[in-house]
């Protein structure tokens, strides 16, 4: 018969490997903080070279006016929208694996908000003028949209975070309060605000949770939407595609995912969450991944079969830029490590484990990226009138800075990790009650003779 | 002094004042200037704008330059005017010039002549009518979906955020809840 562990045992144990990262620092993540530090700062040279010299620092120029940072906002966008999506879709359906999950999602998604939200700032010359966005925008403008859109999301994100956390601050703020500095102990208290488990409480925070999970699903598809329009309510040959949409938000749940397995892997790592984070969670979120890169070839395959049967216009340069032109390279590669592999990785059975998921998961990120790249890049590759064909490439300020986005992005879960559990215990605490009173339920006619074989006192 | 020494002196004074008087008489001789508009044009089609100079006593003034302008209206104010162009008078004293409006609704022209030493400056305004033409820049969306504006969009951030704001006030309810609970606790 199965060995199942005391609740109380496995919940002291969890919350005791939940809390440990924020009991104590270990060198490791010192060491981490300060390396992400330090590409942080060069970042920020970069940046000071960029504007006391003007765009110019950069490789773009009046045709290829949106390169790397426009990229790694639309890619940092798409990562923020899988993390809601798989937290919110599995918290919807009340996935059993569901528990673990959620707290890293949602800590991408916060991340992932806020650094898309500086690339933006990255790429405008007079970034003093960034409220004039808010003053002057014009309601017909998709980047009006966006703009409100990035505002609504990013407070519903943090809001949908904070509401799922509320109990586990409750449990920061009783289990190491004490311990913990002052300003740590006083977020704990604020924030969990007065959090006592009564049923009253418990009802109160389940609604509020509901309506947000039901709400974040469609912001997060119109935020990635509203983001595609950017580019489609353009009349350039590549971006003018009704597709955009969709194909947005199939991609941005694709790379979510993907960056989702990574966080989980790296925290079931360091954190010696093994018991928690099982190769199961992995296996089903690798499941999602080969879902959805079959939903990517799908788009991919029905977008160039169909533009590439009529070549109307300016479609062909594009075409030929990304099949055997200056884009062929990252387009390929985006093709074979970004759609194919990864699906293979995981549905074959040798590569079907817990390190194949993850580079599958690494490959699909890595994909994607340049698949940003090559809409961006290449939509403005096509030129509008009869000069010579631009050649963009992104100079040292725009990869430092690019750096230095993807290492705020980690640096900023490592400060959520010293705030918050990695994972959501209160939620796997209340699961394994469930599943144990199930067990128990199911084990036995009487109550005593099932207690007596499972060592679970029934309530 | 005698009388036939004083006559040369008169003359001159005489001859000056004719003078003048003369030159004030034909300063003051103001012509007139009658236009001569269609009833109606249409944007994007020529049109002919007449004029016709007439001096003080009703004869015509051949050779005359007259200019035309029209007022440039920018955001719904009147900034300033713009020289159409200018044509000039015939023996008649008759003026024609060919014109192509590009904005549809009243239009007021201004004919001026400058003026000569003969007669003085005239100016005379007429609205011209101006009906939408085929070349006429229509201000309509392709798609008029009533509602489909800016109004939706801020109905759906308002909807959004209000939502926000219902859960908000749960999450307080939750803080409410705590707070009795710990002085109950505290009671007891």
């Amino acid at each position: 018969m199965e060995e199942v562990r005391p609740v109380a045992g496995v919940q002291a144990d969890l919350q005791a490997r939940a809390l440990a990262p924020l009991r104590r620092t270990s060198r490791g993540y010192y060491l981490l903080a300060g390396a992400l530090l330090l590409v942080i700062l060069w970042g920020g040279y970069a940046y000071f070279v960029q504007l006391r010299d003007g765009l110019y620092v950069t490789g773009m120029r009046d045709r290829v006016m949106w390169g790397l940072y426009i990229s790694l906002f639309v890619f940092f966008i798409g990562a923020s929208m899988g993390g809601t999506f798989i937290s919110a879709i599995l918290r919807l359906t009340k996935a059993p694996w569901r528990t673990p999950i959620t707290r890293s999602a949602e800590m991408i998604t916060i991340s992932a908000l806020i650094v898309a939200a500086v690339f933006i700032l990255f790429d405008m010359g007079r970034v003093d003028r960034v409220f004039n966005l808010l003053r002057f925008g014009r309601w017909e403008s998709p980047l009006t949209w966006d703009v409100y859109g990035l505002i609504t999301y990013l407070a519903g994100s943090v809001l949908y975070f904070y509401l799922a956390l509320v109990p586990d601050l409750a449990l920061c703020r009783d289990l190491i309060g004490r311990t913990a500095s002052a300003p740590r102990r006083w977020l704990f208290r604020q924030f969990a605000v007065g959090w006592t488990g009564s049923s009253e409480q418990r009802r109160a925070l389940g609604v509020a949770i509901t309506i947000m999970t039901i709400l974040i699903i469609p912001v997060a598809v119109t935020m990635h939407t509203v983001t595609s329009w950017i580019f489609a309510m353009t009349l350039r040959e590549s971006w003018d595609t009704a597709l955009f949409g969709i194909y947005f938000v199939g991609g941005a749940i694709y790379s979510g995912t993907g960056l989702v397995i990574i966080l989980m892997a790296v925290l079931r790592k360091a954190y010696r969450l093994e018991e928690y984070i099982t190769p199961q969670h992995f296996l089903y979120l690798g499941y999602f991944l080969a879902a959805f890169a079959l939903v990517m070839i799908f788009f991919n395959a029905n977008e160039f079969i169909v533009q590439g049967y009529k070549l109307r216009g300016d479609v062909s340069h594009h075409i030929e830029n990304l099949f055997y032109g200056n884009l062929a390279p990252q387009f390929w590669t985006y093709l074979v490590i970004g759609l194919l592999l990864p699906p293979y990785l995981v549905l074959y059975p040798r590569t079907r484990r817990l390190a194949g998921i993850v580079v599958a998961a690494i490959l699909v990120n890595i994909g994607m990226f340049l698949e940003r790249y090559n809409i961006v890049v290449g939509g403005l590759d096509v030129p509008l009138n009869p000069y010579p064909t631009p050649v963009y490439s992104p100079t040292w300020v725009e990869w430092s800075l690019a750096a230095a986005g993807l290492a705020g992005f980690a640096l900023i879960i490592l400060l959520l990790l010293k705030i918050v559990p990695s994972v959501a215990v209160w939620e796997m605490e209340e699961q394994r009650e469930a599943e144990a009173s199930r067990r128990v339920v199911a084990a036995a006619p009487g109550g005593a003779d099932a207690s007596a074989q499972t060592g679970i006192s029934t309530p | 002094m005698k009388m036939r020494s004083l006559v040369p002196l008169v003359a001159a004074l005489l001859g000056t004042f004719v003078l003048y008087v003369s030159t004030a008489a034909a300063q003051e001789a103001r012509p007139r200037l009658l236009l001569r508009f269609p009833p109606e044009a249409s944007v994007g089609k020529e049109t002919i704008l007449g004029a016709r100079l007439q001096d003080a006593s009703g004869d015509p003034i051949q050779g005359a330059t007259l200019t035309f302008h029209a007022p440039v209206v920018f955001l719904n104010t009147v900034d300033d005017e713009v020289t159409l162009g200018q044509a000039t008078t015939d023996k008649d004293g008759l003026a024609s010039f060919r014109y192509t409006p590009h904005r549809d609704g009243g239009l007021a022209i201004t004919v001026r002549s400058a003026g000569r030493d003969q007669w003085a400056p005239v100016e005379a305004t007429e609205t011209l009518s101006v009906t939408p033409g085929p070349d006429s820049y229509v201000e309509t969306a392709p798609l008029r979906v009533p509602g489909l504006n800016y109004r939706l969009l801020i109905l759906l951030l308002g909807g959004t955020w209000g939502l926000y704001l219902v859960a908000i006030a749960f999450l307080w309810k939750v803080s409410r809840r705590g707070g009795r609970s710990a002085r109950e606790t505290g009671d007891a």
